[in-house]
């Protein structure tokens, strides 16, 4: 979880306070779970001892929230290396779906109705996220998230039509 | 005499020695929207022609508005054809010698228009479609989106009980088929018509009311989506 | 790879290939017949003339003799016209099997190669044919009556000038074959078909009209009169089937009968490949009523004297002129069917909305009958006019009434007969469209 590199960001457009930081990230991510205002505060305390933001100004009592954080040119330095660094592809991550496949080999269920329930639940998923991002006003960051976990349940569901395949294949082969 | 906009019981179809559908049923509501999907060569094309009244089938029967296909003669069932079913395609389904205008008001000719009056309404629908400018032109000048909303327009032209859609999007990039199917359901639910979707594509399964899975040419399972 | 890879690769495939292989064929063994008369006749010598009983005045007289044989080159050109057409039948069909030979990796040469042997061998088939047909042709003018054979008895000679044309037609054929045959790998998309160019037909048709009126300067005695007359009709005959088919199709798409206005736009859209053929249709309808003119003039003044001689010559060349439209027409069929093909998905499309095969074949009909039938009248009336306005030049012609009104009564009739066999084409065509409206033309990839 890049918070770091993300709270960075969240200062990209100026200095602010960690509580402007907490409420842009959950108006990015409007379907993850909020940012916890402890996270915040410890990860800018982080950043500062490491010398990515700087504080701008104190606020007049003195309290955390009163802090104003800024953006060194270390941070923005840094912030530009992690958005120009392309993501590694995650190997080995065994979902829970797999999971649950293999398990269906192993104990012989029925994989037709697992298959069933496992569309009916991926697409109505879709439609809620598409009926989301109608509803909203334009927001392209949003909707791209949302369009990112469509594909991913897309993708989910033809791994599981081609596993259903190779079992019902593994059966009849061995009959 | 059912209110289903599309009734299809134990429908059997085979091309000579190969058997595409054994034995599938199905019902559509009016206004529903159905999607339905399977692996290449389970049927669903076929099962979309034998719907549309393009093809008889070989055992089973097909209601269509209300009305059992094989009752009618040719031209009866070609005129309930015409005024019930609309039908969209992958792609090339436009005559490309004709203007856009006169492809969407061909429908109304045919069902014995006036030439002004068929225009005026195609201009209508083509305008509702977002190509209104493109009116005048051949689809061998536009685009593979431009002619799809032009083939939609078509179909919906003389108000059907029931459009069927065989992978409307499929050649379409994600964007414009994102567009295309937003401008379909739209346009199927002003008209108060079913919609019969076609697809191997999950997201566009996933605009369905409900989906009927098709494996070997027999139904695999049919689950609710909204 | 050698050439019997490529003529397995080169060897006609569907129904489409096969017709159009057969239509190439036919064509090019009548050019070799024609070659071949033309040749037998220039063997009696240009000059001098040549004594003989057995026959006709036509070739006995060194000047017309000449003329036949140059009337024979001039059908031969006729028929390589339409084995041209012929060779540019199912284009997008083959385009994309070429274009996916290149891409399985066969360079551009060897795609040539395949479109040279394809044509090469049509060639070298038809050039082999050439041979009988020549012989049936002479012999079918030697059957005729003394002042009807144009053409002297095939002799020994013949035996060496057969191979020498075949092999001709065959080089030839193959030239073109590999010319045409390119193979892009671009996709070829529906061929960008284009309206009809009236202003510049209408340009041409104008020069046309201009250069006949023209050939007023010279004197009709000179030969030379005939060069800026011959160029004109040769203008208007390429330009009257553009301003014929914008016409006609635009008045179909008007019409309220879908069936009409599908048989305009398809007119509209196939006027460049079609338009050579309604072109050649023209002009024999030109020959023919330039004929016409002429025989009614001759039977006008002159009372039996040599009667006989004279009315051979227009029959013989008018019918070569209607044998030459016959030919065209199949070729113009032959390209329909191929539209038609073309189209398949599309039409089939079209059944859905009850545009069923019935109806198809009413729309066809309609295209065919639009265009040739005034394609036929057109050049019926310009052959009469034009005969008319060369007579008039003559201060001792007769008056022009008879011949002009049995011009108009001429178009009357061709244009009636163009319309039933354009009508009865229609129906030659139904296995294509039965092919074409079929059902499984609507398999999504």
């Amino acid at each position: 979880m890049a918070t770091a590199e993300l709270v960075l960001g969240l200062l990209h457009n100026g200095p602010a306070h960690g509580y402007d930081v907490k409420r842009g990230h959950d108006a990015w991510f409007p379907d993850s779970r909020p940012l916890a205002f402890g996270q915040v505060y410890t990860t800018l305390s982080r950043l500062e001892r490491d010398n990515l933001v700087e504080v701008v100004d104190r606020g007049s009592e003195g309290g955390p929230e009163r802090t104003v954080y800024g953006l060194t040119e270390q941070g923005r330095a840094h912030l530009a290396d992690w958005l120009a660094e392309p993501i590694q592809p995650a190997l080995g991550a065994v979902d829970e779906m797999v999971r649950k496949v293999v398990a269906t080999i192993h104990t012989g269920e029925d994989a037709t109705a697992f298959l069933a329930r496992q569309r009916a639940s991926h697409l109505r998923r879709i439609r809620e996220l598409r009926a989301a991002s109608t509803d909203s006003d334009d927001d392209t960051p949003a909707r791209l998230a949302r369009d990112f976990v469509a594909v991913h349940l897309d993708a989910d569901l033809r791994w599981l039509d081609g596993a259903l395949d190779r079992i019902t294949e593994l059966k009849e082969t061995r009959r | 005499m059912t209110d289903l906009a599309l009734e299809l019981l134990r429908v059997e179809y085979a091309y000579r020695r190969d058997v595409a559908l054994r034995g599938v049923s199905l019902k559509v509501r009016p206004g529903e929207v159905v999607a339905i999907t399977g692996p290449s060569g389970c049927g669903k094309s076929t099962l979309l022609h034998c719907a549309a009244g393009i093809l008889r089938p070989q055992a089973g029967t097909v209601q269509l508005a209300g009305q059992n296909l094989a009752d009618l003669s040719e031209a009866v069932r070609t005129r309930l054809r015409r005024t019930q079913a609309g039908v969209v395609l992958q792609f090339g389904q436009l005559v490309p010698d004709l203007t856009l205008i006169d492809n969407v008001a061909l429908p109304l000719l045919l069902e014995g228009h006036d030439r002004a009056g068929a225009r005026r309404a195609a201009m209508e629908w083509l305008d509702r479609v977002g190509v209104g400018e493109d009116a005048t032109a051949v689809p061998g000048e536009l685009s593979g989106g431009q002619n799809q909303r032009a083939a939609v327009a078509r179909a919906l032209v003389t108000g059907p009980a029931i459009v069927f859609a065989d992978e409307p999007t499929g050649s379409l990039d994600s964007l414009a088929g994102e567009q295309m199917m937003e401008l379909l359901l739209a346009s199927v639910h002003n008209g108060g018509a079913a919609l019969v979707l076609v697809t191997h594509d999950n997201l566009v399964a996933a605009y369905a009311d409900r989906e009927v899975r098709l494996r070997d040419g027999a139904v695999q399972h049919e689950v609710a989506l909204s | 790879m050698n050439f019997a890879t490529l003529f397995e690769l080169a060897r006609p495939r569907s129904a489409t290939d096969r017709s159009r292989f057969r239509l190439l064929v036919t064509t090019i063994a009548i050019a070799g017949a024609f070659l071949l008369a033309a040749w037998r006749i220039k063997r009696l010598g240009f000059r001098g003339y040549y004594y003989s009983d057995k026959y006709s005045d036509y070739i006995q007289e060194d000047g017309i003799r000449s003329g036949v044989a140059f009337a024979a080159v001039l059908l031969a050109v006729a028929a390589c016209l339409l084995a041209f057409q012929a060779l540019k039948l199912g284009t997008a069909a083959r385009d994309r099997r070429l274009a996916a030979f290149r891409l399985a990796g066969a360079t551009p040469n060897q795609v040539r190669g395949l479109g040279a042997v394809d044509a090469g061998i049509a060639g070298l088939i038809g050039g082999i044919l050439a041979g009988p047909l020549y012989l049936l042709l002479a012999l079918a003018i030697q059957s005729l009556p003394r002042t009807a054979r144009m053409l002297p008895p095939v002799n020994s000679v013949d035996l060496a000038t057969w191979p020498i044309v075949a092999a001709v037609l065959t080089v030839v054929a193959a030239a073109v074959g590999a010319l045409l045959g390119r193979g892009v790998i671009s996709d070829p998309r529906e061929r960008s078909a284009k309206a009809p160019n009236v202003t510049r037909a209408a340009i041409a048709g104008a020069a046309g009209i201009g250069l006949v009126l023209l050939s007023h300067l010279i004197r009709k005695e000179y030969f030379a009169t005939l060069v800026p007359l011959g160029l004109g009709l040769i203008f208007i005959c390429l330009a009257l089937p553009t301003l014929l088919v914008a016409w006609q199709g635009n008045r179909l798409e008007r019409s309220r009968n879908p069936l009409k206005v599908l048989a305009g736009g398809r007119l509209l859209r196939t006027v460049r490949p079609h338009g050579r053929t309604l072109a050649l249709l023209v002009l024999c309808g030109s020959a023919v009523g330039f004929v016409a003119a002429m025989t009614v003039e001759l039977l006008q003044t002159r009372d039996g004297f040599d009667l006989g001689f004279h009315l051979t010559g227009l029959v013989f060349a008018a019918s070569a002129a209607v044998f030459t439209a016959l030919i065209a027409g199949v070729s113009l069929l032959a390209g329909t069917a191929d539209d038609l093909l073309d189209q398949r998905r599309q039409l089939a499309a079209l059944n859905v909305l009850g545009v069923g095969e019935a109806q198809l074949r009413t729309s066809v009909r309609y295209q065919l009958t639009s265009s040739v039938t005034w394609a036929v009248a057109g050049g019926l009336l310009i052959g009469g006019v034009l005969y008319a306005d060369l007579s008039v030049r003559d201060p001792y012609s007769p008056s022009q009434t008879t011949a002009l009104l049995t011009t108009v009564g001429l178009a009357v009739v061709g244009a009636g007969l163009a319309w039933l066999i354009a009508g009865l084409a229609a129906l030659l065509l139904r296995g294509h469209v039965h092919e074409a409206a079929a059902a499984e033309n609507l398999r999504s990839t």
